[in-house]
């Protein structure tokens, strides 16, 4: 991993499109400001981990033979 | 064309129900083409690429009327989208073998511009939207109104 020191209001350059800025420093947090392409995303890590987690397990978790009629199909009796 | 798909054998469909994902679902981004299985209140996503991988899918506005989906400018420009009316959104559900504790990822819509069949998933800036919120008890009342109003 690449290690760089910012101060405050100094910037890192990504290739020549991708710039991140450190905008503030305060009680263990640092605020970042991320210029880029529009058709890059950029999303906080947990966030971005925790989508593809849950994913995975909509994916995974289904019985082989899962038949959604009959999930609410038994609604009509009631 | 025909699609084989693990689940629901081979599928035939047409070219232009195709839905091509700008890039896929998160955690299966080289899955870019998937189509609609519709199936009432919970349908299908299926995968093209993958004859293994289908999601279930519901459009979550039919559970809540008030669920806000704000999607930033530049990824309505990535979806190409004209007008608000162009799209349509759909939510994965998760259903685990007790259907009771089934969920769904109110944070991380699927959002579709219909005009063009393209598709992302996108990550909402509202946190008070859950991955896991749970569908069980809606999805039933939801079901039993549209028995409802049918039988009136």
């Amino acid at each position: 991993m690449l290690v760089l020191t910012r101060k405050l209001n100094q910037s890192i350059v990504i290739q020549d499109n991708i710039t991140v800025k450190v905008i503030e420093i305060a009680e263990g947090n640092v605020k970042l400001g991320v210029i880029a392409p529009k058709h890059i995303p950029i999303h906080r890590e947990e966030v971005y981990e925790e989508i593809q987690r849950e994913n995975q397990r909509a994916m995974t978790e289904l019985p082989k033979d899962l038949n959604l009629q009959g999930i609410t199909g038994g609604v009509k009796d009631g | 064309m025909k699609i084989q798909t693990a689940r629901f054998g081979e599928l035939e469909t047409e070219e232009s129900k195709v839905i091509q994902f700008v890039r896929g679902p998160l955690g299966f981004e080289d899955k870019t083409r998937w189509i609609i299985v519709e199936n009432g209140l919970l349908g299908w996503l299926q995968s093209i690429d993958d004859s293994e991988l289908a999601f279930v899918v519901a459009n979550p506005f039919e559970f809540y009327g008030d669920y806000q989906v704000d999607i930033a400018d530049e990824e309505m420009n990535i979806l190409n989208v004209r007008a608000n009316s162009d799209l349509a959104v759909l939510s994965i559900v998760s259903v685990p073998p007790n259907v009771e504790n089934m969920t769904i990822n109110l944070l991380a819509p699927i959002v579709i511009n219909c005009k063009k069949n393209t598709a992302q998933q996108v990550i909402l800036n509202n946190n008070q939207y859950s991955v896991r919120h749970y569908l069980y008890t809606d999805l039933m009342k939801c079901a039993q109104n549209k028995e409802q109003l049918a039988s009136a």
